[in-house]
């Protein structure tokens, strides 16, 4: 027989935050079922803290665990990341392997006598992931924003005028207002409605994907051009962040690989040191001698 | 068999206080939501938490905003990028380049500092310069190499994904792809037999042939493919739009993963142990030749 002792003020009434006021223990939870509204709890609460499965059931017969993969929240967060925010995508992808595989890995690899250069490889590693994300992210996801503003607020636009291009009304008629200048947009896009104005023949469908790839291509230099602007000083930054972040953050510090031996020039001193001692020693005998024989 | 015994005591001083001070209603708290709801609802109950996040996305949006407005198209308005943007326009693989170029510059700075670095003798300096170039090199062209090898597989894997967010039960936008590389497949091999032919001609005729003469082999890109079919299946213009971001998402994410798993962890671990060793050697040449020396 096992006997929980558990101390719960059976009232409910201590006041506390409205987050901890009931037991936090997920065993007492289970258990203890003192009021009926833990009991309402614990038919919600899954073992699982989201309350319910991360990963929604595939429609495909025979599901594989891809499609699980697939079909999880964070999977698809992970994507939508990569394609708004290039550079930093990249840098975290280079924070989870210079993290976290790299240093273990390098931790694993046979070899008992650098133990300490593999130690502090592995800090060196994760600081470098760890400021490179930080970095990446901190300075690019403003700047891929202000891509993203502007690129859909020009699409939005063109879209709209299009759209009446082709049912015939129109070309302003709703029409989101353009809030930024950006010359090359004006004239590609302005260019994509005399496309559509035009017969749909050959070369006009050549020319509109040429004008749509181009579009596409401004959007992915513009925003990745930040990666090559903040290269130098990302690198400049992770090398002097390095140090302080071994020894503050991961308390690993390079140590010189040997002991430094005793110099020529400090030899003598100790051959003095010992001299003189050995003198000490000699005068104290020689003068209890000398006592012992008065 | 459990027995909960609840050893809390009405009459201790401490519970009557608090008691006596607190009256208010309980309200179990609730964990059916994700762990986001969570935190937004802890975020939205402490007024300092809510302060913050709201200050936070302010700036965000603002520095998004101001980088649209006057840095941006001051940047990029230009016949630089019209030029470079149409030249690159069809290029599949642009956003691997753009990676290379960043890590030529990354690189770069590093060789320029080891080549000014005062402290270690010149020799040793352009060794390393060396060293890290050609690691560089390597790096790059198995990045290269690997994302060129997984493309294919991508590609149906990025196809499997777009099956599972369109809940097509049957996989068929799967074999609707597989049917269309095959028969592009077999399509190249005449367009091929036909080029060859007017090779052959052209020759005859003892000229060189020009480029447009030639047909284009055909390719099928998953991307492309999806675009066209996922309609579909996803009726919802916001979710056909978020979709086909994931989708290219897909692509950047594999490309993504492929260049940090060359340059942050194959390797620099595959480099470790060599280095180690090369390091060793070298120190231990030079006490000897120091020994020497003395």
């Amino acid at each position: 027989m096992k006997i929980n002792a558990i101390k719960y003020d059976t009232t409910l009434k201590q006041g506390s935050s409205a987050v901890h006021r009931d037991p936090q223990n997920l065993k007492e939870k289970e258990r203890a079922g003192l009021c009926g509204k833990n009991n309402e709890d614990k038919t919600k609460f899954g073992g699982n803290f989201t309350g319910k499965s991360e990963v929604a059931a595939s429609a495909i017969k025979n599901s594989k665990i891809k499609d699980k993969i697939f079909n999880s929240k964070s999977y698809n967060w992970l994507l939508k990341f990569a394609e708004e925010h290039n550079v930093a995508g990249s840098a975290l992808m280079a924070l989870f392997l210079a993290g976290a595989v790299r240093p273990a890995t390098i931790l694993a690899l046979p070899g008992k006598k650098d133990k300490e250069d593999k130690i502090y490889a592995s800090g060196h590693s994760m600081a470098s992931g760890i400021i490179g994300f930080a970095a990446s992210t901190i300075i690019t996801s403003p700047w891929d924003q202000g891509v993203a503003n502007i690129m859909d607020n020009y699409k939005k636009h063109y879209d709209k005028k299009i759209e009446n291009v082709l049912a015939g009304k129109d070309i302003n008629e709703g029409v989101p207002e353009l809030k930024y200048k950006f010359k090359l947009l004006d004239k590609k896009y302005e260019r994509l409605i005399e496309l559509k104005k035009m017969a749909a023949d050959k070369a006009s469908k050549i020319e509109t994907k040429a004008l749509l790839n181009q579009i596409d291509t401004i959007k992915l230099y513009m925003k990745n051009v930040t990666d090559w602007a903040i290269a130098i000083p990302r690198s400049i930054l992770t090398i002097a962040l390095i140090p302080p972040i071994l020894k503050y953050v991961f308390g690993v510090q390079k140590k010189s690989k040997a002991a430094p031996e005793p110099t020529v020039q400090e030899q003598p001193k100790n051959t003095l040191k010992m001299v003189s001692r050995m003198d000490g020693f000699m005068n104290k005998l020689n003068s209890k001698a000398d006592g012992g024989s008065k | 068999m459990n027995v909960t015994l609840n050893t809390f005591s009405q009459n201790l001083q401490y519970n009557r206080v608090a008691n006596s001070n607190n009256k208010r209603q309980y309200t179990a708290p609730s964990f059916a939501g994700s762990a986001e709801q969570v935190a937004e609802s802890v975020a939205k109950q402490s007024k300092f938490g809510k302060r913050i996040l709201k200050k936070g996305t302010e700036l965000f949006d603002q520095t998004g905003e101001w980088f649209a407005q006057k840095v941006i198209p001051k940047v990029f308005d230009n016949t630089v990028t019209d030029k470079f943007s149409d030249k690159v326009k069809n290029c599949d693989n642009l956003f691997s380049h753009f990676l290379a170029v960043g890590s030529a510059i990354t690189s770069g700075m590093y060789m320029y500092k080891t080549l000014t670095n005062d402290k270690m003798d010149k020799d040793r300096r352009n060794t390393l310069a060396v060293n890290q170039f050609l690691t560089f090199a390597l790096s790059t062209a198995g990045a290269y190499m690997l994302d060129k090898s997984l493309a294919n597989w991508w590609q149906n894997m990025t196809v499997r994904y777009a099956s599972n967010q369109c809940n097509d039960e049957n996989l068929n936008l799967v074999k609707e792809f597989k049917a269309e590389v095959e028969k592009a497949k077999a399509e190249n091999v005449e367009i091929k037999k036909a080029n060859d032919a007017l090779k052959a001609a052209a020759k005859a005729e003892g000229r060189k042939i020009a480029k447009e003469e030639l047909q284009d082999l055909k390719s099928v890109k998953a991307d492309k493919f999806l675009r066209k079919r996922i309609g579909d299946y996803v009726a919802d213009p916001k979710q056909l739009e978020l979709l086909n971001k994931k989708i290219k998402g897909m692509g950047l994410l594999k490309t993504m993963l492929v260049f940090a798993l060359v340059y942050r962890y194959i390797v620099p671990v595959a480099v470790t142990k060599p280095a180690n060793i090369l390091c060793d050697k070298y120190l231990a040449h030079k006490k000897e030749k120091e020994a020497q020396k003395a």
